[in-house]
């Protein structure tokens, strides 16, 4: 199984997980790290290492997701950017984490990295639109 | 296979059944059985709207539902009935449908209900449905999702009826 770290600014990211976990109940090897303001870039990266070391021995590798590039989540992240079993995601938003969790046993890494970000692009969407476009389809049958 | 499912949930189609129970169970076919809901476009369009294009959706009246049902309309599918009352179990199986098997998945709280579970609250009617459910010979857990405990919910029910 991959396991996921989600890196944000404030408690998005924990309470994230825990909106995921309203749908798929209790997950294992998921960790929320918090970005607050007395935090620095390279006490971030400590924490971010201490979970990649601790778990990273038999694991089929993890995904990093963050809030936004440019941010000092995804910025203390890449600092394991040369890590092969490591792949990082930014934008993260509940259907990512969702679609994550429900393929993490089947696919390998890079794969389930690409699934999860195609699964974002996806779901930015204008549901009034769609909606819309579904009354008035269903009212010319 | 033909109905996999039966699961009494409020909220009928959304995110713990579509991202969840679906794909746990390789749904192919939601069949929410309400007559509101099958009466009113709106909200057909909202629940059809819900579930991807990968698999089918029918919202049907109760007596819809029992038609469809006993004519063999879901023979070939991996079905789940969604339903949001005991009552509206009980009125199918009065029309001739067989169910062996029940799942509790959420009824949300009002005044007039009492809460037994975290996303279970029922009313004096609900309990006696369930009541009438179990006499029947048919097994009800409460679970909100898969990996959730399963829970008999007539232990806690008489257990509720002898504290009153």
């Amino acid at each position: 199984m991959i396991g996921f770290i989600i890196i944000t600014h404030g408690d998005f990211g924990r309470q994230l997980v825990k909106a995921a976990q309203v749908i798929l109940g209790e997950q294992k090897e998921v960790w929320a790290i918090s970005l607050h303001e007395d935090d620095g870039l390279d006490t971030l990266s400590k924490r971010i290492g201490k979970i990649l070391r601790k778990e990273n021995k038999q694991s089929e590798g993890k995904i990093i997701f963050v809030d936004m590039l440019g941010g000092t989540p995804a910025n203390a992240s890449l600092k394991f950017v040369n890590d092969e079993k490591v792949e990082i995601i930014g934008g993260v938003n509940l259907p990512m984490l969702i679609a994550g969790i429900n393929y993490r046993r089947s696919l390998p890494v890079k794969e389930l990295a690409r699934l999860i970000r195609q699964k974002g692009e996806e779901s930015i969407l204008d549901v009034k639109q769609r909606f819309l476009n579904k009354v008035s389809k269903a009212k010319n049958k | 296979m033909s109905v996999v499912l039966v699961r009494i949930d409020d909220r009928l189609i959304h995110g713990q059944v579509v991202e969840n129970w679906m794909k746990f169970l390789k749904i192919d076919h939601v069949v929410v059985v309400n007559d509101f809901v099958a009466s009113d476009r709106m909200q057909k369009t909202l629940f059809s709207m819900a579930v991807s294009d990968h698999a089918k959706i029918s919202i049907l009246t109760i007596t819809q539902a029992k038609e469809a049902i006993l004519n063999g309309q879901f023979e070939r599918d991996r079905a789940m009935l969604l339903l949001v009352s005991p009552q509206d179990v009980l009125s199918l199986i009065d029309k001739g449908v067989r169910i062996k098997e029940i799942n509790v998945g959420g009824m949300h709280y009002s005044p007039d209900k009492k809460q037994i579970l975290k996303a279970i609250s029922v009313s004096k009617e609900d309990m006696q449905a369930f009541q009438e459910l179990d006499k029947l010979g048919i097994h009800l857990e409460a679970r909100m999702v898969p990996d959730d405990e399963k829970i008999d919910i007539m232990e806690i029910i008489k257990r509720e009826k002898t504290q009153e």
